[in-house]
């Protein structure tokens, strides 16, 4: 059963179908939030959030978007007060994991700089520009989905794309 | 197609990283950078940040964290339903409470409004005149008199209605008086 088929399931009443619509999106939403606030137990409290949400709206819920899509959107609104409220908090020590233990340190050093800089620069961002990033390299969604979730138009959100990426390569131009 | 410049080339290069070049692009792109060096610095640049962006994903935290995720969440979801069929539930009652008052108060506004109307038998019990015209024009009235209950006065009904002169008797009678009339005087 796909997205679509569970939604009209659960308005018929099957609570177990919401039960499926959690198990397929509860880990990539959550890892996307993850990514997002930096804090396992943030993120479950986020993505709980929004699939609670959408356990409510469900009934009026208006197919205008996939179901994907706007879980998306309800989690990302809720993390954006979040943000509001706290910065996430850099961790140093998780750019460690990243970098190959194999390689020469000199190697190592310079990727883990190049890592935590190109962090800083993302978080640097406006938040338009961040989330639209995000969203395309990790959850690959298409211009239109994001600009579903974020507000604006696909082409706006293909422009915050461009003017991410041009933004983080002139800040990290220094670091070789 | 037209080989782009050194102005335009980032935005390809970035479209190129992002999946969108169509081939015939994407050959008229390698045919620039071959030539020029500033921009396929450019291109290295721009690769090692998205390569880096896209490998920067957080651990996992666990089959733990999973599991408690999934308990949690299903509290929470049950204890939102519950929440939700206690709110229709209370709404229901609430509604039928107020139905309930509504018919009450039907009730007695019509108890109300019909005592207050004036009742026929009524009117006679208390007037002496009345009483006697009405027993010129339908006959006597039983020795009993009239009561306020139902059967008295549906005898009296009745008894307007048998002794009552109907609008044909009247019209007759009012011919034979004119064909009387018409008669040469005796």
């Amino acid at each position: 059963m796909d997205d679509a088929d569970l939604v009209k399931a659960f308005r018929r009443g099957d609570e177990k179908a919401f039960s499926a619509l959690v198990k397929k999106h509860a880990k990539p939403l959550t890892m996307m939030l993850l990514r997002i606030v930096r804090d396992p137990e943030e993120a479950k409290d986020l993505s709980q959030t929004a699939f609670l949400k959408a356990y409510e709206g469900l009934p009026r819920f208006m197919s205008a978007s996939s179901f994907k899509t706007w879980l998306y959107k309800i989690a990302l609104n809720a993390a954006r007060d979040q943000l509001r409220r706290a910065k996430p908090v850099f961790v140093p020590e998780a750019a460690d994991r990243l970098v190959d233990p194999a390689e020469p340190p000199g190697e190592r050093l310079d990727k883990a700089r190049y890592l935590e800089r190109m962090r800083r620069a993302v978080d640097e961002l406006p938040e338009k520009q961040r989330l639209t990033l995000q969203l395309r390299i990790y959850e690959e969604l298409d211009y239109r989905e994001i600009a579903k979730i974020v507000g604006g138009t696909a082409s706006g959100a293909r422009a915050n794309f461009f003017q991410a990426t041009r933004t983080l390569r002139q800040k990290l131009r220094s670091l070789k | 197609m037209k080989t782009p410049d050194c102005n335009t080339i980032e935005e390809w290069i970035i479209t190129d990283l992002d999946r969108g070049l169509s081939s015939e692009e994407k050959t008229l792109l390698a045919q620039h950078l071959d030539q020029c060096g500033p921009c396929r610095e450019t291109r290295d640049e721009l690769t090692r940040l998205l390569s880096t962006f896209r490998s920067d994903v957080p651990e996992d935290p666990g089959q733990v964290f999973w599991q408690r995720y999934h308990s949690s969440l299903e509290a929470r979801v049950q204890e939102r339903s519950f929440q939700r069929n206690r709110f229709w539930n209370v709404r229901w009652n609430y509604a039928a409470v107020a139905f309930a008052a509504m018919l009450l108060l039907t009730a007695a506004l019509v108890t109300h409004f019909q005592d207050s109307q004036v009742k026929p038998h009524a009117m006679v019990a208390m007037s002496p005149e009345l009483m006697q015209e009405f027993q010129q024009l339908y006959g006597p009235v039983p020795d009993e008199g009239f009561d306020s209950d139902g059967e008295s006065m549906e005898r009296l009904m009745l008894m307007v209605e048998v002794n009552s002169p109907r609008y044909a008797d009247a019209y007759l009678s009012w011919f034979e008086v004119e064909d009387e009339s018409s008669l040469p005087f005796l």
